[in-house]
């Protein structure tokens, strides 16, 4: 397995429970004040989002790109969390 | 772009079926992601064959009354559309792919750097031009463009996209088409204007992040010499050049030789 960082390990490590959405790896101070605005405060919702897409990372990094204003970077790490946790858990 | 808010979540659904394109479920969240793709779509095709988009507007009109009922279906349809859609609209499909390879291209750096009313001649762009003044109405707008406008040295060429695993039809053809991709890449690259106005709020977001060396090292990575490698032989140079100008400067004594 290739190099995770802190903050994807950490968040992998233990359930998502009630974490902020701040915790998911890749998303930015910023973006996170984006996401609350938008309704997505917890962590569970944006796997909800992703979910929603299919577990598409590709169209999961649109919509992030395209609606909350994120970098192509955040949205890669972001997705990629989230696939991460995707494939232990669901 | 307005057309489509009219539509209700399962005609927009039945649309993005009708033109084959992957999606889920249309809800708020994913609604305006769903609007902009279809606007694309049909951009897209309204500049490769303008004759067709009346055409496919009107075979919208038709099908949408059967497809709008197997609305619950969507996610077993698509499938059987596929091989279905792929023999009638082979031709389209290779553009429609191509448009999502080089839509993505949000870090090109092409010197289009212009102002946010930007317009070319072309009238194919202007209508892109003001989709994206309206998509990017909200409060995301400086952030995005900012954004946008600090990946561009990273990211100058981001195949990344070429990954579409959900497009079956032909992507030879589409990856060699890249030569035409300058067109999409100007309208991809037509939000990312005014990238100077607002350098400041870019920095502060670069400063909140410190534990993300990987935007920073991947950017210092494109100069041979690392940023602080090229201050310090600047400031080298600088130093022997006014050490030689100094050098050079007349004695304020005499320049003749005083033979005792």
């Amino acid at each position: 397995m290739d190099h995770m960082s802190p903050r994807l390990r950490a968040f992998l490590s233990e359930p998502i429970g009630e974490k902020d959405v701040a915790w998911v790896d890749g998303i930015s101070r910023e973006l996170a004040i984006n996401l609350v605005t938008k309704g997505f405060n917890k962590a569970y919702i944006l796997l909800g989002q992703f979910l929603l897409m299919h577990k598409n990372e590709a169209e999961f990094q649109k919509w992030l790109i395209c609606c909350c204003g994120a970098t192509e970077c955040e949205a890669q790490e972001s997705s990629h969390c989230l696939k991460e946790w995707c494939s232990c858990f669901l | 772009m307005d057309d489509y808010a009219v539509l209700s979540d399962a005609e927009l659904a039945a649309v993005l079926r009708q033109y084959n394109i992957p999606h889920g479920p249309v809800v708020g969240s994913t609604r305006k992601l769903y609007e902009k793709k279809i606007f694309e779509y049909e951009t897209q095709r309204r500049r490769l064959s303008p004759p067709n988009s009346s055409a496919s507007s009107f075979s919208y009109r038709f099908s949408d009354l059967d497809s709008a009922s197997v609305d619950s279906d969507m996610y077993d349809l698509p499938k059987k559309e596929d091989a279905l859609l792929y023999q009638s609209k082979g031709y389209s499909d290779d553009y429609y792919e191509e448009s999502y390879l080089t839509t993505r291209t949000y870090g090109e750096p092409e010197p289009v750097g212009t102002s946010k009313g930007f317009r070319q001649p072309s009238t194919s762009l202007a209508d892109t031009d003001t989709f994206h003044h309206q998509v990017r109405d909200d409060s995301f707008f400086s952030s995005e463009e900012e954004s946008k406008d600090r990946e561009r040295p990273a990211y100058g060429r981001d195949s990344a996209y070429q990954n579409i695993v959900h497009y079956r039809p032909v992507s030879s053809v589409s990856r060699s088409s890249l030569g035409l991709s300058y067109y999409p890449t100007a309208f991809s690259t037509s939000p990312m204007s005014s990238s100077a106005s607002s350098p400041t709020s870019w920095l502060t977001r670069r400063a909140i992040r410190p534990e993300k060396q990987a935007p920073g090292a991947g950017v210092g990575q494109d100069r041979q010499v690392p940023l602080w490698g090229q201050l310090l032989l600047f400031l080298v140079f600088a130093a022997f050049l006014l050490f030689v100008y100094y050098s050079m400067q007349a004695e304020d004594g005499n320049p003749f030789w005083t033979e005792p």
